[in-house]
């Protein structure tokens, strides 16, 4: 008796606290939306101050633009300054009459920007990612850029947008663009690599791998000479991927099978191979035999400490854990990249994923979508341009001390900034002249590789492996590019819903059983069952959202 | 009482020592190693030669968590926080407690209150309304944002309404004889012996204050308003992201510190506050616990 009355009273307030919930979210919502339209194409048309150059011109009457962004923690500002208050904001003003004010700042910022999208308090002008940018897209919350983007963007960010037009279309939604991407420094920091240890290759005489069986015997050589295992890898498999182009598997990434059908590489026949092959590294004791208990910290103390002289890593290796290696094991014991041989022959083809992480979006209801086009054209020209038509303060204030990074929603990466970077850097460290060296970034890798070939000093070691050494990340990476070989994941944007909501459960059944495989606690066919679970538990509902999103 | 001498009682209290010692070992090992990682530099750190002594002894971690000044400002807002949120908390805590712990006889409508608090220790109406509340009511990026959506810890003001239900009925009768009020009662009877009570209730306030770090995050529109864990918690974040992206000036700091020292010392510096209030409102803190749970 006393139990039903309870359960009632519960079921009453659950539905009390229910309706509450929807009442707040939906009330305000609708009434923002028709306003926000009427406003829309009034007013703007005569502000321009010269309006044969609507891509760069300023304007006559100030026009305001409310922002969110978050805080850039190395940036380093002039006494006074913040992120709300910087060089960038009084450019803004004095160059353009935009005055940009920031609601607020936080470093959680997805979050507190869910919390503004549900409470309805959108600043102007924001940055959102790939599934914020669906939402508000459906919730008809944000502005339709097409046109704006075609009359006023320079011709240098339409320029970013073609190189990169996978990431560009991503913004888009039933052919009208809603996101600009903020894009990246480049697909150059994509391939991976083995690192090997650089004095014990020269002290047994080995040479570069060719093949998947030259590894093999590389870590088998080091383990005879040195003791303990071959080749450092964790728990989360994540490192002993990265081997698995080697066997033209493409784990972690949704690809084409061929019929146009997309399907999940981790579950394809070649990666059965490379677990075959990993199963017996594993026996022979090259994979570390306790890897199945190592998270990311534990695998590196081994190779900070000298106990294992090969790692499958990202070309980060350098700065960590790198540094702490050449600090603690001396200059000698650096790691190289190698490419990652194929077993049909050459090198791997390298898996590149979804690059971009951001987009750039406007409120319905803000009035001068083209100020956002201007701010980004004028962070594309300064950056790209800048040297020999601006000042060099101008640029040394604009961009140093991790500066160029504070300006939020306002810019535009060049996608390929880092290739280019690279391309400089090698060359001046090639011809000792450093007249092609353009951005401060440029100087800060050329510096700390100069740095690190004079002195070995430790903490120079992470931009001299990634760019400066003769042997570095980028001049693998560069090849790869160069010659196309790698494979886009067919997922170039917002995860689908019914992919997202199974969060990690899906990957944590591969990765058991993947563990389970290589350690030898079941056979290779174990393979198959492995994949049976993965479809049973949600595989084939994702692969059928995936295809129903981006297949063609 | 007479020592008991047997051998088997020797055992018993042989072993009752190991394993105390053992669990006491236990807990404090964690923190001890905690420390020597702060004071240790980054490389023996990430070759795993770190146990109980530092090795390569450095602060670099701790002048990085403590430069800029803004450790102190966050201090400072987690100080005001702590003692304005617990007051706020006790007061309301006393003042609902008492009445509550009467019959329903006396009191009247005694079980609806009842129901209406307790109804808020099962649920909780979601991060996004209570986020809209906050908002509404206009005291987001204020530091009443913090203290008033948990303004009565109503687990605690149970606590305290049980305890005052295990006093002695007749001291409350013999005040009325002589001619208390209600809120006479209260203040000249009531509070001096609930002393241990609220010693440990507010121990709960004040440890809740101090350790929430996600409402500081949500509720604050600038993070120099952050309070002191909600300012650690985004140094731990933000310290990958310097990592990654290592510019020029903190190359020098790669090299000593990295994100697991920088990790060590800073959960040792937002520690230390507790650990110095903890001795002193120790010796209330279990007779509270049990005294409120003998009657029910």
């Amino acid at each position: 008796m006393t139990k039903k009355k309870t359960a009632y009273f519960l079921s009453l307030c659950m539905s009390m606290v229910l309706l509450a919930a929807c009442s707040s979210n939906g009330s305000p919502g609708n009434g923002a939306n028709p306003t926000a339209a009427a406003n829309n194409n009034a007013t703007t048309v005569s502000n321009e101050v010269d309006s044969s150059d609507p891509a760069f011109s300023a304007y006559k009457d100030p026009v305001t633009i409310h922002t969110v962004t978050s805080e850039y923690p190395s940036a380093k500002y002039p006494e006074g300054d913040d992120i709300t208050n910087n060089v960038w904001i009084d450019r803004y003003k004095e160059k353009y009459n935009i005055n940009v004010v920031t609601d607020w700042v936080s470093d959680e910022y997805d979050t507190k920007l869910n919390l503004a999208i549900s409470s309805n308090e959108l600043p102007d002008v924001f940055r959102v990612n790939a599934s914020q940018l669906q939402q508000l897209t459906e919730a008809n919350m944000i502005l339709d850029l097409t046109d704006v983007f075609d009359k006023y963007a320079s011709d240098r960010l339409k320029g970013y947008m073609e190189a990169d037009a996978d990431s560009y279309e991503s913004g888009k939604k039933d052919g009208q663009l809603y996101g600009i991407p903020q894009l990246h420094w480049g697909l150059i920091d994509q391939p991976d690599f083995m690192w090997i240890r650089n004095d014990w290759k020269e002290e047994l005489g080995i040479k570069d791998p060719q093949t998947v069986e030259d590894l093999k015997n590389t870590a088998l050589k080091f383990m005879e000479k040195h003791g303990g295992y071959g080749i450092a890898v964790d728990q989360t498999l994540d490192y002993l991927n990265l081997l698995a182009v080697s066997w033209n598997a493409h784990p972690d990434m949704w690809l084409e099978d061929g019929s146009g059908k997309l399907v999940y590489g981790s579950v394809q026949p070649e990666m059965k191979d490379a677990l075959k092959e990993w199963a017996e590294w594993y026996k022979l004791g090259i994979i570390d035999p306790e890897f199945a208990i190592k998270d990311f910290s534990a695998m590196n103390a081994d190779v900070v400490a000298g106990k294992v002289g090969m790692q499958p890593y990202y070309q980060w290796w350098g700065y960590n854990p790198g540094v702490d290696t050449v600090s603690n094991l001396g200059k000698d014991a650096i790691f190289y990249p190698y490419q990652l041989p194929s077993i049909t022959g050459g090198e791997a083809k390298h898996s590149v994923f979804f690059a971009n992480g951001s987009y750039i979006v406007v409120n319905k209801s803000f009035k001068n979508p083209e100020a956002v086009i201007k701010l980004l054209n004028d962070y594309a020209y300064i950056v790209d341009e800048g040297v020999g038509k601006e000042s060099k303060e101008t640029l040394s204030s604009l961009l140093d001390n991790d500066l160029a990074h504070v300006v939020g929603a306002f810019r535009v990466l060049n996608p390929n900034s880092d290739y280019e970077q690279f391309e400089a850097v090698s060359a001046a460290l090639k011809s000792e002249d450093t007249s092609g060296l353009t951005t401060a970034g440029m100087w800060q890798k050329y510096n700390n590789s100069v740095e690190y070939i004079k002195n070995s000093t430790p903490s120079a070691v992470g931009d001299y492996l990634q760019q400066g050494a003769p042997r570095s990340a980028y001049s693998l990476s560069k090849q790869v590019l160069d010659s196309g070989n790698y494979i886009k994941t067919a997922l170039w944007g917002a995860t689908p819903e019914v992919l997202a909501g199974y969060g990690t459960t899906l990957d944590d059944i591969l990765t058991e059983g993947f563990t389970k495989i290589i350690m030898g606690a079941e056979n290779i066919d174990y393979f198959d069952t492995v994949v049976q679970n993965w479809k049973t538990a949600g595989g084939d509902d994702a692969t059928e959202a995936v295809n129903a999103a981006f297949g063609k | 009482m007479i020592q008991d001498k047997s051998i088997g009682r020797r055992i018993f209290h042989a072993a009752n020592y190991t394993i105390l010692i053992l669990t006491s070992l236990l807990c404090i090992l964690p923190f001890i190693n905690l420390l020597a990682v702060s004071f240790s530099s980054s490389a023996a750190v990430s070759a795993g030669n770190v146990a109980f002594w530092p090795v390569d002894f450095t602060t670099k971690a701790y002048e990085f968590a403590l430069t800029g000044g803004k450790f102190f400002t966050a201090l400072w807002i987690s100080v005001q926080r702590v003692v304005l949120g617990t007051l706020i908390n006790l007061i309301l805590i006393v003042l609902t407690a008492y009445p509550l712990s009467k019959s329903n006889l006396k009191v009247t409508g005694r079980n609806v209150y009842m129901a209406f608090f307790i109804i808020t220790i099962l649920f909780n109406g979601g991060l996004i309304p209570t986020y809209l509340v906050v908002v509404k009511t206009g005291l987001i990026d204020s530091i009443w944002s913090l203290i008033l959506p948990g303004a009565l810890p109503v687990f605690s003001m149970i606590i305290l309404m049980n305890f005052i239900r295990g006093l002695p009925e007749e001291i409350e009768e013999s005040a009325i004889i002589d001619g208390a009020g209600p809120f006479q009662i209260l203040t000249r009877i009531l509070l001096p012996l609930l002393k241990p009570a609220l010693a440990t209730v507010g121990l709960f306030s004040i440890v809740g204050h101090w350790n929430s770090w996600f409402d500081g995050i949500i509720y604050m529109n600038n993070p120099v308003n952050y309070p002191l864990q909600s300012y650690l918690q985004t140094l731990l974040q933000s310290f990958e992201q310097i990592m990654l992206k290592s510019g020029t000036d903190y190359t020098q700091l790669l090299s000593m510190m990295n994100a697991r020292t920088g990790r060590a010392a800073q959960m040792f510096l937002g520690a230390i506050p507790i650990l110095l209030v903890y001795p002193f409102l120790q010796k209330y803190f279990t007779k509270g616990l049990v005294l409120g749970s003998v009657k029910g």
